[in-house]
């Protein structure tokens, strides 16, 4: 059976206006669908229309031409624009605009309570979105007393507890600490695995996409790549041409098989250890 | 310049119902040109630690000397010495506000008294070490260049005012690969030219081993370990524990030994990819001793 698509982009195209009142095109005819239940990773270097792409998908930004459709909703559908935005979540970089209540559970309860969500249920849901994101301790602590990785914590918190079909994260991690950003990650993929929650990750950290369901490359408003992130991080040579990186086994592989040393595409350590391994104990 | 602090602790609002101790006892020594990593979890003291070296927060005890100036709870630093200390912000493009790029990077310079035609050349030369053209950049609104462009553009503002110490927190954050490289690449450039002592705050591994011959560990308001970066990421149980992780580098070498006789073990001091990849190169070409 096809995988039911929960996003599709059909030849979409956005401009904003430039400095000398011209128009610039962020987005040239953008065709692309996310599975329901797919955990996709879009990748691109600054200003390659990532965030546009983010922005489009919940209807913070509409369409100059062509179509996005989420869940069969057209986004330009005002009638329609509460309902896909509960649908999708999303997490931006800064979390200091996104935060309002006067306490850690207050600001993750507050999407909850305008939802009308049973007080009981709102109790496990805030606890478990604190819990999962590190932050129960601090459940009663003011927001403002944070530092700002332990904000964006409670943010994403707030957006977890939402239970959205689709997670945006627009680079939600590029402030946390190492393990920070494994929470979570890890978070991310647990709500996408268990409870079937499409995730869209938006990042500069190759290293966030090897385990995506797919990978989305995009390069000066159009989309460069995509596929299975084994496809796209073979190209090691495009995707530095865009000026992206790659994950470091493919850059510690590609620096060997460069100079003639046979070794097998791999995502993860453990992986290429094992194959150079056997090539130092053989040569 | 040397850095060194002594037995320095500052609470945040202290004798209020809110006092907080924020940084606990920190004793440390910076030899003057040192590039600095310093690594911790969010809340860990990071930044308060780095705002004192230019006065905007003082110890609540101990004793801090840069250079030949001394900071204690009762002595704040001289306003002229100010402009020796350069602390780039996080998120530091929220903190321009000319018109022009030329105007917003002249600014510090004029404010301490430089003449427009020096602060100018200034300007000029700090735009070009973060990469971007001066001609072309000059005239623009600072408002209505891309996220990158702006950061560069604040860390040009300080680089104009030509510090002997840079401080740069999480000057990277949220910039895309090639983004990172530049703007580190640049600075690391001036620091070595000018003979710095720059300390960077971040919370990426891989920058604090790529850059740093010293590296500082903060953790709960404490600093729990200073050493050169193969000291610290040899402790990476430890690391693990305070939040923190050891660059893929090293985990990396830390399986291969795991899989290779003790005898074949790389080692552990590759904690720079070109090193290490170069290192395996050798190995791999090398006829099999035995």
């Amino acid at each position: 059976m096809k995988p039911e698509n929960l996003l599709t982009f059909s030849d979409v195209t956005f401009s904003y206006d430039g400095e000398e009142g011209q128009r610039v095109k962020v987005l040239k005819g953008v065709d692309l669908s996310i599975a329901k239940g797919s955990f996709v990773s879009v990748l691109g270097h600054n200003g390659s229309g990532k965030s546009t792409l983010a922005k489009l998908m919940n209807a913070l930004l509409l369409p100059e031409g062509g179509k996005i459709l989420v869940s069969g909703v057209d986004t330009k559908d005002g009638e329609m624009i509460w309902e896909i935005r509960r649908h999708v979540g999303m997490v931006f970089q800064n979390p200091d605009n996104q935060i309002v209540g006067a306490t850690v559970e207050d600001d993750v309860a507050f999407g909850l309570e305008n939802m009308g969500v049973d007080p009981k249920e709102m109790r496990n849901r805030i606890d478990e979105a604190l819990l999962s994101v590190g932050m129960e301790k601090y459940a009663l602590a003011q927001p403002y007393r944070l530092s700002g990785g332990q904000k964006q914590r409670v943010a994403i918190a707030g957006i977890m507890a939402m239970r959205p079909s689709v997670i945006i994260l627009d680079e939600a991690t590029a402030m946390l600490d190492p393990q920070g950003r494994q929470e979570v990650m890890h978070l991310a993929r647990r709500l996408n695995r268990e409870e079937g929650i499409t995730v869209v990750n938006i990042t500069h950290f190759p290293e966030e996409a090897i385990d995506s369901d797919r990978v989305i490359v995009m390069e000066n408003g159009e989309v460069l790549m995509e596929g299975h992130p084994a496809e796209v991080f073979s190209q090691v040579d495009r995707l530095q041409q865009a000026g992206l990186d790659v994950p470091f086994v493919v850059r510690v592989r590609h620096e060997l098989i460069a100079k003639g040393y046979d070794l097998p595409f791999e995502l993860h350590q453990e992986e290429l250890v094992e194959h150079l391994c056997r090539l130092l104990l053989t040569r | 310049m040397q850095i060194t602090f002594d037995q320095v602790s500052h609470m945040y609002g202290k004798g209020t119902p809110f006092e907080r101790l924020a940084l606990q006892n920190i004793s440390l020594t910076i030899p003057s040109g040192a590039f600095v990593g310093i690594i911790g979890q969010t809340g860990s003291g990071k930044s308060t630690l780095i705002q004192h070296l230019n006065g905007l927060l003082t110890p609540t005890s101990g004793k801090i000397t840069i250079g030949d100036v001394v900071i204690t709870p009762s002595q704040r630093i001289p306003h002229a010495r100010r402009k020796d200390i350069g602390l780039v912000f996080q998120y530091p493009e929220h903190q321009l506000f000319e018109e022009t790029v030329a105007k917003d990077v002249c600014f510090g310079p004029l404010n301490f008294e430089l003449p427009p035609n020096m602060a100018e050349a200034r300007a000029r030369e700090a735009l070009e070490i973060v990469g971007l053209d001066y001609e072309t950049m000059k005239d623009r609104s600072p408002f209505q260049l891309s996220g990158g462009q702006m950061r560069r553009v604040a860390i040009a503002g300080v680089l104009a005012m030509q510090p002997k110490v840079l401080v740069l927190d999480e000057p990277t954050a949220g910039l895309d690969p090639a983004g990172r490289k530049a703007i580190l690449e640049g600075i690391h450039r001036i620091h070595r030219e000018q003979k710095l002592t720059t300390l960077l705050v971040t919370h990426s591994m891989e920058e604090a081993a790529r850059y740093a011959d010293l590296m500082l560990v903060m953790a709960g308001g404490e600093l729990v370990m200073q050493g050169r970066p193969e000291e610290v990421f040899q402790q990476a149980e430890l690391l693990r524990t305070l939040s923190l992780d050891v660059p893929e580098t090293v985990s990396f070498i830390s399986r291969i030994n795991q899989s290779l006789p003790d005898k074949e073990s790389l080692p552990t001091t590759l904690y720079r990819e070109e090193e290490l990849i170069a290192h395996l190169l050798e190995r791999l070409s090398a006829p099999k001793e035995c």
